[in-house]
């Protein structure tokens, strides 16, 4: 059952990558290889508001503003520019994997290779379903990642951003000429899933630890849940984090816990085998 | 209203259009004709900035068309019901109509709208929560006909509407467009390659050759011609 939570818990953090990834996969049609380090982000610009004295809270806060304005900043100089010569299509991949290379070497130089320390949101260990004791810190991470991603699904379907968004991804043209400015929903939704990495980076930092490496790992687990999911199913991706999360904890009672990793590539390849457009795709959609 | 003067337009290094000139004035249904790759769908690319003009100027009401960025023309009440309906598949029927009317901020302006469009096309009031991508071919068109009018347009430009359609719902479509031109007093820009059918509703025609226009006149004098009764009309 503890290890049922913890896979849940996991999940939500993958569930969070997976969506703005998947967003991005979506809309601005390019896989954004440096999400791992939108999610760093989150986590130091909080640990360096944290240690120059601010309150946890705040310093939470700061850190989503600060990567909701490096999102901005890293898509109107770098991957919008991109977009508009011809034939760069592929680009994008190798763009944020130099801005993925580029973040961490200054990460790195900038604040050392030493794994920093955030404390917990909250010190209690509670008590749920009977006598199973679940730290707040990861009820912490579910409470807030259902509410992000309840808020997120009802401006995607109920509000008129949300319809511009799907309408810039299912037809770009087309909604240019219903007088949607599809340059600036492409610069929403990159900040928008930059903010939901944030999030999971601050979510989790108490738990892992702040350090330039943070990103990679969870960067390739998005991956995975992106193509799950089916790609650019926004809802499929929290799905699949959940189901992976899942399946990760899940295989630690039977297999050995260095091993955990190789069950998501594993089940990523079934699934793909079996159902190539992913979990949660209907037949014939792409 | 549109003003079309000596366009010239490239795909990369290949010239499509060459000095290419039209008008449209107020009130006016307009047909421009062509056989497949002639530069209609060059032509429309252009007039709405789509596919910047390297030369020549296109003006709607005075206003300088190519210097804006296509997604301001609805602004302007400009619309385009494109070649190939591309509606927005996963989208229901009514979030569609709800996009075509994204430019206008007055919620009761897009609910009268809404009411005024779907009063046309009573079939789409009955699917309004279908997916647009699982509707049939007429009915896809009439949503793609619907969604370009909900914002009441001045001017409407409708690409090869015909294309791939049942002769009886393309009948249904024209007398429908006819309908709406009167009571909505718009201008209208048909493209067609059905030669006929566009010269019976339209008042003058343009003939589009190789980039270049060939041919234009009332529409009544281009159906009795013998060049477009040859090249078009098997005669």
């Amino acid at each position: 059952m503890e290890q049922i939570i913890s896979g849940v818990v996991l999940g939500c953090s993958y569930a969070l990558v997976g969506v703005g990834l998947s967003m991005i996969w979506g809309i601005l049609k390019m896989i954004n290889i440096n999400h791992g380090e939108l999610y760093m982000s989150g986590a130091y610009f909080m640990w360096v508001s944290f240690t120059m004295g601010m309150p946890l809270v705040v310093a939470a806060i700061i850190g989503l503003v600060c990567t909701l304005l490096l999102s901005a900043l890293i898509q109107t100089a770098t991957i919008r520019p991109l977009f508009k010569k011809p034939g760069w299509n592929s680009s994008p991949f190798i763009l944020t994997m130099a801005l993925s290379i580029l973040m961490q070497n200054v990460a790195l130089r900038v604040f050392g290779e030493k794994f920093q320390n955030i404390p917990y949101f909250d010190d209690g260990i509670y008590k749920i379903f009977g006598n199973i004791n679940i730290s707040g810190q990861r009820i912490y991470i579910v409470v807030v990642t259902v509410l992000v991603v309840a808020l997120l699904m009802v401006i995607i379907r109920f509000t008129r951003l949300g319809r511009a968004i799907r309408a810039t991804a299912q037809e770009r043209d087309a909604a240019r000429l219903m007088g949607v400015n599809t340059a600036r929903i492409y610069l929403v939704t990159y900040v928008i899933s930059g903010v939901l990495a944030a999030i999971a980076g601050i979510l989790l930092a108490p738990i892992y630890s702040v350090n330039p490496w943070m990103g990679s790992a969870v960067q390739i687990k998005g991956l995975v849940v992106c193509v799950l999911a089916g790609l650019g199913s926004i809802e499929g991706a929290i799905g699949a984090g959940i189901i992976l999360g899942l399946a990760e904890s899940l295989s630690v009672t039977f297999i050995d816990s260095t091993w955990k990793d190789i069950v998501s590539y594993l089940i990523l390849v079934v699934i793909l085998w079996v159902k190539p457009n992913g979990l949660f795709m209907k037949k014939g959609e792409a | 209203m549109l003003k079309v003067e000596s366009i010239n337009s490239f795909y990369g290094d290949v010239q499509i259009l060459f000095d290419l000139s039209l008008e449209v004035n107020k009130n006016e249904i307009v047909t421009l004709l062509g056989s497949n790759g002639m530069g209609k769908t060059t032509a429309i690319k252009s007039i709405f900035n789509i596919l910047p003009i390297r030369s020549g100027s296109i003006t709607f009401d005075g206003i300088r068309l190519d210097k804006k960025k296509p997604h301001e023309l609805a602004l302007l009440g400009i619309t385009l019901v494109p070649e190939g309906r591309k509606l927005f598949p996963a989208m229901s029927v009514k979030d569609n109509l709800l996009l075509g009317a994204f430019s206008i901020k007055e919620k009761k302006q897009i609910e009268k709208n809404l009411e005024w469009v779907l009063g046309l096309f009573p079939r789409l009031k009955e699917r309004a929560r279908q997916i647009a991508g699982t509707l049939s071919g007429g009915e896809q068109q009439m949503c793609a006909i619907a969604r370009g009018l909900m914002i009441r347009p001045k001017f409407i430009v409708f690409d090869e509407p015909s294309l791939g359609l049942a002769p009886i719902i393309v009948d249904q479509i024209f007398q429908t467009m006819k309908t709406i031109i009167k009571e909505n007093d718009s201008t209208v820009l048909l493209i067609e390659q059905n030669v006929h059918l566009a010269l019976e509703v339209s008042d003058r025609g343009y003939v589009l050759e190789n980039g270049h226009i060939a041919m234009s006149g009332p529409a009544q004098e281009l159906l009795e011609s013998e060049e477009i009764q040859k090249a078009y009309l098997g005669l």
